[in-house]
């Protein structure tokens, strides 16, 4: 049973020279004082490196990509802004466009996953064709959404960036994992809650108010 | 890499210079990564999420204060990835990692005995644990990172180590049978 002048000195409400005395005649506390310092020295090893070869290439890699891709974002703006008004009629119309397909998609995979996690060829290609039409409706809702995140304030504009680009980078992963192995319903799952993440973060971001 | 150094790696990183980046990389690498691989369980998806930290770094370094404090702002970036990673993962209905998606895990037999411990603690404790007790930040810089109050801070960590306690209590009596 612990004794809750552990607590209290560990939440620092009391002193040390309080809990030295209360220690000597504890011992609850004494015991606890003992798990602490053997916790303080394993909490040692959790400082172990982490070997990560090639990681500083891989990142260099991404950076210089971004680097290259970002020149111009600025002159890119006022012209998406002259677009603003689309995204007014496309966004009901791939909200449910998107609707549809998503429905189906998750559908045909409840449907046809064996038990074995094996997909069978015809659904298999049932569902790459159902994924496809989902991704092409995401990527209309993408542009829907683009001139709406040009319009955003800067902290707004990069918190939806960076959230986006989580997911595109979760996307890519499982589309790289699927091109190995195209039946591996885990996989397949995955991609498919990347994919609606994606969904709602846009109509988020075409739902928000400037 | 003292404040003075870091302010002006900081500003050679805004003209877009790689061997500034690379230098924050050296710097912090470690503590990232280790970060990451505690939090997210598969080294692979802590490598992304640092690759990912650097790449939202880029996109946001312009927007950086001078006087902040960098390894809050950093660290700031790499949680809220991992949050996001953990989010698409528990709505894929994957709380547990599938072993195919998990090939790279390794770590020390010591390390890992708290490991499994620390692993198993809720998302913010973890958090809250990993960067006030591995990392050593102080409470109010954890709290600045995952963004909740200093007190929030204090009750995590505070049950974090009553929860490790009891669970190195519980491996010392095994031990001793």
């Amino acid at each position: 049973m612990s004794c809750e002048k552990f607590d209290k000195y560990e939440m620092g409400e009391l002193s040390a020279q309080e809990f030295e005395r209360h220690v000597s005649e504890c011992t609850s506390c004494r015991e606890q004082s003992g798990l602490e310092t053997r916790l303080t020295a394993e909490t040692e090893a959790l400082r172990a490196p982490v070997r990560a070869p090639y990681l500083w290439e891989r990142i260099e890699a991404g950076l210089r990509e971004e680097m290259n891709g970002n020149t111009g974002r600025s002159d890119k703006k006022s012209a998406l802004r002259r677009f603003h008004k689309k995204w007014l009629i496309l966004v009901p119309a791939a909200a449910l466009f998107l609707a549809a397909v998503g429905l189906a998609a998750i559908f045909a995979l409840k449907q046809k996953i064996p038990a074995s996690g094996l997909l069978a060829d015809k659904a298999l290609e049932n569902i790459e064709l159902k994924e496809r039409e989902y991704i092409r409706a995401i990527q209309d809702l993408e542009k829907a959404a683009r001139p709406k995140m040009a319009g955003m304030d800067l902290e707004m504009m990069s918190l939806y960036r960076d959230r986006l680009g989580t997911i595109d980078a979760q996307i890519e992963r499982c589309r790289e994992a699927l091109a190995a192995n195209p039946a591996n319903a885990h996989i397949r799952r995955y991609m498919l809650a990347a994919l609606q993440d994606k969904q709602e973060t846009l109509i988020r971001v075409l739902g928000n108010q400037d | 890499m003292d404040r003075m150094e870091e302010d002006e790696t900081i500003e050679a990183c805004k003209r877009g210079d790689m061997a500034a980046y690379q230098r924050i990389y050296e710097r912090y690498e470690q503590p990232l990564l280790r970060t990451a691989c505690r939090m997210l369980r598969r080294q692979e998806d802590a490598e992304d999420a640092v690759q990912e930290t650097f790449l939202k770094l880029h996109r946001g370094i312009n927007g950086f204060r001078r006087g902040a404090r960098f390894s809050t702002y950093l660290f700031r970036i790499l949680l809220n990835t991992c949050y996001d990673v953990l989010r698409l993962r528990s709505k894929a209905g994957f709380e547990d990692l599938d072993a195919d998606l998990l090939p790279h895990y390794s770590s020390h037999e010591a390390e890992h005995c708290l490991m499994e411990a620390v692993e198993a603690l809720p998302r913010q404790m973890k958090a809250c644990f990993l960067l006030f007790a591995v990392e050593e930040f102080t409470q109010d810089e954890v709290a600045r990172i995952l963004d909740i109050s200093v007190g929030s801070v204090k009750v995590n960590v505070h049950r974090a180590r009553q929860k490790l306690r009891a669970w190195l209590a519980v491996s010392l009596e095994g031990g001793k049978a």
